[in-house]
């Protein structure tokens, strides 16, 4: 009887436990969020359009003008800004951190930090290999994911110019009016288990979606801080375990004395002590030979760049 | 007609002859002996108890009090100044029972060496070392606890009669062009003759844990003497409630642990060794009925006795500390805590 007591005492202890603990979790991961950066749209278009450093479309401003009005079109559509540039020769020897870096701080001069939207950088600067990039903020890098990039990027491929060929206005704006079209169709709810972490920018974000809103914080998602506090705990808990187990190991009986002590040398008279060889033989075997080996090889990362407000990147070579 | 008994030279119980083996065997200790071998040993007996001897039993049972613990049913021997307070396993009062037996005088005794204080202090010394003991366990109340006793204890000398055979091998082994050679070397070992274990003690306490008194052990039996009452002045005693026969188990395992690991410290440089023959057999046991001093505690902590034991002799102390799981709990608790707490920081969840 008592014995039952107990055992329904520890277990309510350690399902007290399991709902504090569950409510502290709760508490962490969903009311410590720091404050909301995001921006989103702004609703008006106007920045939005394509920039011709490269000065392509200088023989004809009149498809510049209508490719410009379908980017406008495009964002509005989409409720994200949008922005096309075509780089000129000073960026030919740009790296490819350079160029990412460079879009992050282009797209968040002519939108504003934590906007949504995406900047198409098509590198037609003589750059070999051409290193086209989609630099991404808010919401777009949650909906243009590496993968949508990439198959945007494959799409697209048909229409641009090698890296190192002449570039025609002609292959621009088919790759324009492809590109539009293109993002209307892959735009969709961002994903909730989407989330995007910028650690590259002065402040690093993360981005995240919660209740079909758009969250861009400096503090990390509510599920990520939840998955961060059960680690903890359960680790804490092992340590605890494991400690608690040791601790009560040294309350247990364990001393033993040897009763060889009880056996001394004078006590003992062998009458046969003997070690006899009865047979020897000796055995052979083959030894495999075996070869291999092989080196390896590393890959080496890019060196890190900085820009503000919260920017991903998909980036392809040509 | 006259009868004749045959008394088991190991634990003197009676022997019965086995006709299916032609050996008189004994039930108690399972030793087997063939009838010459009997005739042999019980030429030496000697059949009657001298008139002296008489006369110290006698003397024994007449200055010994009996006092028995009616909660537990412990039996406290005392000489006839004493005036027993409580019982040292269950700490309630014990009351007067009556006079000993003259069949309980002891043999040997080795009186005590550690005073009060010194056992007191290597109690603290001990306990010192261990935090999560209950609080009280510490107290000068549970120190005044500490009861002077004497143990009734078996001592055995065993004679024992071995005969090992084992092969062993030993391994070689080089290398000679594309081939890898093992030379195997084949050996008979054997290892016969005889062994005497000399004062395996075994306590006749059913109260105390066999492994408590293991674990104190040894006594210097240098220091062992005839017995004589006034050992016992200002201390407990106990009467034996095991007798010899009960005990010789536990004595042979340990005798045979002892010739086992002479004998193969014995064989050595092989790189393996397989027994195909390992018999330990004991022929003959001579016993000593002994008072050994040991200064003993106990303590109640949640319905379980915890109990310690040092020896009286020589100040070895052994005994499973009682575990306040509360204190150990909250500190595991805090430093599991204190874990989390880091990692929770460390991996970015609090901000």
């Amino acid at each position: 009887m008592k014995k039952s007591s107990n055992g329904l005492r520890t277990f309510l202890i350690i399902a007290a436990i399991i709902a504090g603990l569950c409510g502290l979790d709760y508490l962490i991961a969903f009311h410590t969020g720091s404050k909301n950066l995001a921006v989103g749209y702004s609703g008006s278009s106007d920045a939005s359009g394509v920039i011709d450093e490269n000065g392509i479309f200088d023989e004809d401003p009149a498809a510049l003008r209508e490719l410009d009005q379908l980017v406008k079109d495009t964002a509005d559509e989409l409720d994200m800004n949008i922005l096309i540039y075509l780089p000129d020769e000073s960026k030919r020897y740009y790296s490819d951190d350079a160029v990412r870096d460079f879009t992050a701080n282009e797209y968040n001069r002519n939108f504003g930090e934590f906007t949504d939207g995406l900047l198409y950088y098509i590198d037609i600067s003589g750059k070999s290999p051409a290193c086209d990039d989609i630099a991404k903020s808010g919401k777009a890098s949650l909906i243009y994911t590496e993968s949508v990039c990439q198959s945007i990027f494959f799409s697209l491929d048909e229409f641009l110019p090698p890296s190192s060929g002449p570039v025609y206005p002609d292959q621009i704006s088919n790759a324009i009016t492809h590109f539009c079209p293109l993002l209307i169709s892959n735009y969709s709810d961002p994903d909730r288990s989407e989330q995007f972490h910028d650690d590259t920018a002065d402040v690093p974000t993360y981005t995240y979606t919660k209740n079909g809103k758009l969250y861009i914080t400096k503090s990390k998602p509510p599920m990520k801080k939840l998955f961060i506090c059960i680690f903890a705990e359960l680790t804490g808990g092992l340590v605890a375990l494991i400690i608690y187990l040791a601790s009560r190991s040294r309350y247990k009986f364990k001393s033993k004395t040897n009763p060889g002590i009880y056996l001394a040398n004078s006590d003992v008279r062998f009458t046969e002590n003997s070690d006899v060889l009865i047979r020897s033989y000796i055995t052979k075997h083959r030894i495999q030979s075996s070869s291999g080996g092989g080196g390896g090889f590393r890959g080496g990362g890019g060196g890190g760049h900085s820009h503000g407000g919260s920017i991903s990147h998909s980036s392809h070579h040509r | 007609m006259e009868s004749v008994e045959y008394k088991c030279p190991n634990c003197n119980a009676d022997l019965k002859f086995n006709p299916a083996n032609q050996k008189l065997e004994c039930e108690y200790c399972l030793s087997s002996f063939t009838v010459d071998e009997i005739k042999k040993l019980c030429a030496t007996t000697e059949n009657s108890i001298p008139q002296e001897a008489v006369q110290l039993q006698e003397d024994f049972a007449n200055h010994t009090h009996l006092y028995r613990c009616k909660s537990c049913g412990a039996e406290i021997m005392a000489d006839d100044q004493l005036t027993a307070t409580f019982c040292y396993y269950c700490h309630n009062p014990v009351i007067l029972a009556g006079k000993m037996g003259g069949e309980f005088k002891p043999d040997k005794v080795i009186g005590f060496k550690l005073t009060r204080e010194n056992a007191i202090s290597c109690f603290k010394k001990w306990v010192g070392k261990r935090w999560f003991v209950p609080k009280d366990f510490k107290s000068q109340q549970q120190l005044e606890k500490l009861t002077g006793l004497y143990v009734p204890f078996w001592l055995a000398d065993c004679h024992v009669n071995v005969d090992v055979r084992a092969v062993g091998k030993k391994l070689r082994h080089w290398v000679s062009g594309n081939y890898s050679y093992t030379e195997t070397k084949e050996f008979r070992v054997v290892r016969s003759g005889t062994m005497v274990t000399r004062g395996i003690p075994a306590d006749g306490e059913t109260k105390i844990e066999d492994l408590l008194m293991e674990a104190i052990e040894p006594y210097d039996y240098r220091e062992l003497k005839d017995f004589s009452m006034s050992y016992l002045s200002g201390f407990y005693a106990d009467k034996y409630d095991v007798d010899k026969a009960a005990v010789f188990p536990r004595i042979r395992i340990r005798s045979n642990q002892a010739c086992s690991a002479l004998v193969r410290s014995t064989i050595s440089g092989y790189s393996s060794y397989i027994p195909s023959n390992e018999n330990y057999t004991i022929t003959n046991t001579d016993w000593s009925y002994t008072l050994l001093p040991v200064w003993f505690m106990s303590y109640k902590y949640k319905d379980r006795i915890y109990e310690f034991a040092i020896n009286g002799q020589t100040g070895k102390l052994a005994g499973t500390p009682p575990l306040s799981k509360g204190r150990l709990g909250a500190l595991c608790g805090a430093i599991g805590m204190g874990v989390a707490a880091v990692i929770m920081v460390l991996g970015g969840a609090l901000f």
